[in-house]
């Protein structure tokens, strides 16, 4: 046998079995499969979702706000911060977030940490996808109205008032929030935070505990 | 069936799979060849994107690196890289623009002034695209392929814009990827398989395994009269009559048709 033709065989065989050995043993088809192909890669789209924040009452995926965000909305405004882990954006937009809440590092995949803005409580909570529960992670769909799963992804849930209602309602923003800088975008979070803040103040009182 | 048609058969039906998300099936493979899981209709994750994941920022997956290389290496092992010549999507379009790009004058001008040594050389590039741009860079800094990757422009950046017109707005690295994406289009247009010759990361990753794949195009080089019909009509611009198991050769099989005596033609094994 040719010299080439033994060398195509054993790369062959050295590789299929090297390839099944890794599918049994590592979860890396579905890591593949959720962290790659499921979600919007923004990087390789060079772009990300223009999202008008506007506050919403009715939740992405049409289901009832979940019990975590309504137990903590009789106390506090919510700020909820989503990632994954190979995220550039994510990376730039994450010191933004620790400075606005003052945090000394954002690293860890759960954080859970509050903020007194105008005197109101704002609970951050910070949120890996990647290593989060499946409880957590359907968090993220209540809020994504792009339905595009983009990361990063910042949501602020407040109250408001809807025709003589005060309910839950929350805006949603991508990236880098349709500005060219993380620092500009820290501008519209901020505004996110205050705006949620005073709708807070205003219909909090008409909200049951 | 003529060669050449059962190649763009099997090229269209390769673009098909590639875009079975549109019946929203979605798996964890990763394609063998160049194609951006971006695109709102992708089955499975970019080869290269998913090497990048393995590298980002410091850390490293062996399993999420060796997984699309292993895929590759595996199927280049028996096909060489015919995946390029017969499968990839990118092939296929490079393949309608190759008409343009033998016959405008500027292409010939181009390709006259250019002398062959530094052809030789600027295939040399791909190497360093790949080594450079997908995992070093993407372990240093972060993303740096993905963010300017021509085809992710082509197959998820546009669609995307046209399926939700209005919904998405620019990032910082549009402006550099739609610089990259005009140059690549151009680059198409005026060197056959240009992409393939001398940019394409995959394709470097594929062409060392054409020395030992067990399937090759191969010359008789005794009976051969030098009519050099086989270099006209070689997409990859290769001197097929001294070719021995060239890592440019996509397998696409036109200097095999043309040849007068019959003397190129493909091997299994020896």
């Amino acid at each position: 046998m040719k010299r080439e033709v033994f060398v195509a065989f054993a790369i062959l065989i050295i590789s299929l079995s090297t390839l099944s050995y890794i599918l049994v043993s590592t979860p890396v088809y579905s890591d593949v499969k959720d962290k790659i192909v499921s979600v919007l890669c923004l990087s390789c789209i060079k772009m990300e979702p223009k999202t008008v924040l506007k506050f919403r009452f009715e939740t992405a995926n049409g289901e009832a706000f979940p019990d975590l965000i309504l137990e903590n909305l009789t106390e506090s405004v919510i700020f909820l911060h989503f990632r994954i882990d190979v995220c550039p954006a994510c990376d730039e937009m994450d010191p933004i977030v620790r400075d606005i809440f003052g945090l000394e590092s954002i690293d860890e995949p759960y954080i859970v940490a509050s903020k007194n803005f105008s005197g109101v409580e704002v609970k951050l909570i910070h949120i890996n996808l990647d290593h989060a529960d499946s409880e957590l992670k359907k968090l993220y769909k209540f809020f994504d109205v792009a339905g595009e799963n983009g990361v990063p992804m910042f949501t602020v849930v407040t109250l408001g008032y809807d025709r003589g209602i005060v309910k839950p309602c929350y805006a949603t923003g991508y990236g880098f929030l349709g500005k060219s800088s993380p620092s500009a975008a820290g501008k519209v979070i901020m505004k996110m935070i205050n705006d949620a803040v005073e709708l807070y103040k205003r219909n909090r009182e008409g909200y049951g505990d | 069936m003529r060669r050449q048609l059962k190649r763009l058969l099997s090229q269209l039906l390769s673009v098909g799979i590639a875009n079975l998300g549109a019946s929203g099936i979605k798996t964890g493979l990763c394609y063998p060849f160049f194609y951006c899981h971006s695109c709102p209709y992708a089955v499975a994750g970019c080869p290269l994107g998913t090497i990048e994941h393995a590298f980002y920022k410091g850390k490293i997956s062996i399993p999420l690196f060796l997984y699309p290389v292993l895929i590759i290496i595996a199927i280049a092992s028996i096909f060489g890289r015919a995946i390029c010549g017969w499968l990839c999507p990118i092939g296929l379009l490079q393949r309608a623009t190759s008409r343009f790009s033998r016959k405008n004058k500027l292409s010939k001008r181009i390709s006259e002034k250019v002398p062959q040594t530094v052809k030789n050389k600027l295939r040399y590039v791909k190497y360093i695209n790949l080594i450079l741009l997908v995992i070093i860079t993407p372990h240093l800094i972060g993303f740096m392929f993905t963010d300017i990757c021509p085809v992710g422009f082509l197959v998820g950046t546009i669609p995307i814009s046209i399926l939700n017109y209005g919904e998405f707005v620019p990032n910082t690295f549009f402006p550099i990827a739609a610089v990259i994406f005009a140059l690549f289009i151009i680059l198409i247009f005026v060197s056959e398989r240009g992409w393939c010759r001398y940019f394409c990361p995959l394709g470097a990753l594929m062409a060392p395994l054409n020395k030992i794949s067990l399937i090759h195009v191969s010359v008789d080089k005794d009976k051969c009269i030098h009519c050099n019909k086989c270099v006209e009509v070689c997409p990859m611009g290769i001197d097929v009559p001294n070719m021995h198991r060239s890592p440019e050769c996509i397998l696409c099989g036109k200097c095999i048709e043309v040849c007068p005596k019959k003397i190129i033609s493909y091997k299994v094994g020896r």
